[in-house]
């Protein structure tokens, strides 16, 4: 371990690095996560995604305020979105699209929409 | 939406898959998006539904019972322990479960101890262990297991005594570990089943040890 190290490679990479203490509550993985989860392994078996390498470099290049704002989910979220629209397997706009729609449907039945 | 669903489970049987309580319907931006490239990929043919819903089922039933009953049959067998740490992977899969990864199994000793930790991500043997806890995947675990284990450690109310060295193992997606724990004193004459139920993720991880109630 080097203590001295200034410049790691990226957010990432942060083992030996001065921290606080550790919140040790357990976490209830939500249905959303559960899906995003089994999402990853399907895109694996499927050939669309290469391999974990290949989602974590995508998580560290999402830059340091999404790395430590976004929860787990949420960054595997942010990086396989990015792939999948590199990977012309879904485009921008139809993502941006759907975001939408399913704004617009939860808020329109009345869910917790903002 | 298609988890309110009715379908037929093959002899005729309908069943309903009611929503639970604490799902809640997306509210972050990026709970969203994941559910937007999910409906996607769906519509798209990528993956089923189905194929989703099996997959699921599949992370649901990993949970630290399974690395338990492999410590338990090493408790008890030597010459299993012998290969589960000399070929782990082959041992494991003796007993009927796949571990998906290559593994590594390190064993804690009177004079030494492992604890384990992923500093770039969260790799963890998932089908041995089941999902990580939150802590797993902090910041501050990753930051500190690494330069201050003891301290780290003490905090999970394990005290390692100065003269016992703490080996701290460093996962990637290629090689996983998971920590042999010591059998407590006092269970002379137990059967696995008993034993295995000492056994903890926590003590598989290396943050614990198990004990004798």
């Amino acid at each position: 371990m080097n203590e001295d190290r200034q410049s790691p490679s990226g957010p990432h990479d942060m083992g030996g690095l001065e921290g606080g203490p550790i919140d040790r509550g357990e976490h209830r993985i939500t249905f959303w996560e559960w899906r995003v989860d089994a999402m990853v392994r399907l895109l694996f078996k499927a050939g669309v995604l290469v391999d974990f390498a290949e989602l974590r470099r995508a998580i560290e290049t999402l830059g340091p305020e999404a790395y430590d704002g976004l929860g787990y989910y949420e960054r595997w979220t942010a990086a396989v979105a990015k792939l999948m629209v590199e990977k012309g397997v879904v485009s921008q706009a139809e993502l941006d699209a759907r975001v939408a729609a399913l704004k617009a449907a939860q808020g329109a039945s009345g869910g917790s929409d903002s | 939406m298609s988890d309110r669903h009715h379908h037929d489970h093959g002899a005729g049987r309908v069943h309903r898959h009611p929503r639970q309580p604490d799902d809640p319907e997306p509210r972050t931006d990026h709970e969203f998006l994941g559910m937007a490239l999910r409906a996607l990929l769906i519509e798209k043919g990528v993956y089923s539904a189905e194929d989703e819903r099996a997959r699921i089922e599949l992370l649901q039933a990993a949970t630290p019972a399974t690395g338990a009953r492999i410590v338990a049959r090493a408790w008890v067998d030597d010459a299993f322990r012998a290969r589960l740490l000399s070929d782990p992977n082959d041992a494991i899969e003796s007993l009927g479960i796949d571990c998906l990864h290559p593994m590594i199994v390190v064993e804690n000793r009177p004079d030494r101890h492992n604890v384990i930790v992923c500093t770039l991500c969260s790799c963890y043997p998932r089908m041995l262990l089941g999902p990580q806890p939150a802590w797993y995947k902090s910041a501050n675990y990753r930051k500190r297991v690494v330069r201050e284990p003891r301290a780290v450690l003490a905090e999970f109310g394990t005290a390692i005594p100065p003269e016992v060295e703490i080996r701290v193992h460093d996962s990637t997606a290629e090689m996983r570990y998971m920590v042999l724990p010591r059998r407590p004193e006092g269970t002379e004459g137990w059967d696995e089943e008993r034993l295995a139920g000492l056994v903890t993720r926590d003590s598989l991880i290396g943050v614990t040890n198990p004990a004798v109630p």
